[in-house]
């Protein structure tokens, strides 16, 4: 006895098969996620290949600054040699600020040593692909880790020798104004 | 009752006729309309020799009155950095410094995602 398929009558598998659909997509949700999980890495912590390739973003931002700041050093350096050309021609001493400025090329010296070879790690790209796109967990994390070691060391000698370079520059324009003697 | 059938297509034949008339007449009629032409403007009657010309005319000179003027010292402003260069250049110094500084200082050091 064939009965008449209507709405009524179709309402309640429908809704029971949505039920179940909504049911399966969300138990498979976790599962699309347990692809990346964070995992322990030596001096990283637990990290997932999205973190990552995240922090690998971060020290190429780094670097990235630290290369404009190296570059700025020079022009100041190159500055701070015409100021004392300036002075030289009026006969002023200038020896205080000859002994900063040398002091100071030395590191910046050593601060583009330090870029080239931080550099060279991104140029290996050890771990990655040319997408951030992470191949090796562990290479990976030892280019981060070793980037992040320059950077950091070279972030601190350049902090250094600006400070210094400052304090050098200000001790001799009061000395030259005769504030200080 | 005969006659009445022979006559009705001599009737139309004649509608026929008048309405061929008719027609014929209104064509006759619009053959008979000119083209009215739509006016234009006349061609310009300009001939070169008789195109205005400037003529300069001599311009005689009015005496400007005397007018006494009293020179102020006004206020000279030199290019930068001419003005003093020593002053410049410690300047520049300060401010390359500065914006060192800053940007070690504002660069995010912290790579944790």
């Amino acid at each position: 006895m064939p009965t008449k398929l209507s709405f009524k009558t179709l309402f309640g598998p429908l809704m029971a098969l949505v039920i179940v659909l909504t049911l399966l997509l969300a138990s498979a949700t976790p599962a699309f996620a347990e692809d990346d999980p964070p995992k322990p890495i030596p001096g990283l912590g637990k990290v997932s290949n999205a973190d990552l390739t995240k922090m690998y973003k971060k020290v190429r931002a780094w670097y990235d600054s630290q290369t404009i700041v190296i570059r700025e050093s020079y022009e100041l350096a190159d500055q701070f040699q015409t100021v004392i050309d300036f002075y030289k021609k009026k006969n002023r001493d200038v020896t205080g600020l000859e002994v900063a400025l040398v002091k100071f090329r030395g590191e910046i010296t050593k601060a583009e040593a330090a870029r080239v070879y931080t550099n060279s790690l991104f140029t290996r790209n050890a771990g990655f692909n040319g997408f951030f796109v992470v191949l090796d967990r562990q290479l990976a994390a030892q280019t981060i880790l070793e980037a992040r070691t320059s950077l950091k060391g070279t972030h601190m000698d350049l902090e250094q020798a600006i400070q210094t370079l400052k304090r050098d520059y200000n001790a001799w324009r009061r000395w030259m104004l005769g504030y200080e003697n | 009752m005969r006659s009445a059938v022979s006559k009705a297509p001599l009737l139309f034949f004649l509608i026929v006729l008048v309405a061929l008339l008719a027609l014929t007449a209104c064509g006759a009629d619009a053959d008979v309309r000119q083209a009215q032409p739509t006016n234009t403007l006349p061609p310009p009657q300009v001939r070169v020799g008789l195109l205005p010309t400037f003529t300069p005319q001599p311009v005689t000179p009015t005496p400007s009155p005397d007018v006494t003027v009293t020179l102020t010292a006004a206020p000279q402003v030199q290019a930068w950095p001419t003005l003093d260069e020593e002053q410049y250049l410690l300047t520049l110094i300060d401010s390359m410094i500065e914006k060192i500084e800053r940007r070690l200082n504002n660069t995010n050091t912290d790579i944790r995602p």
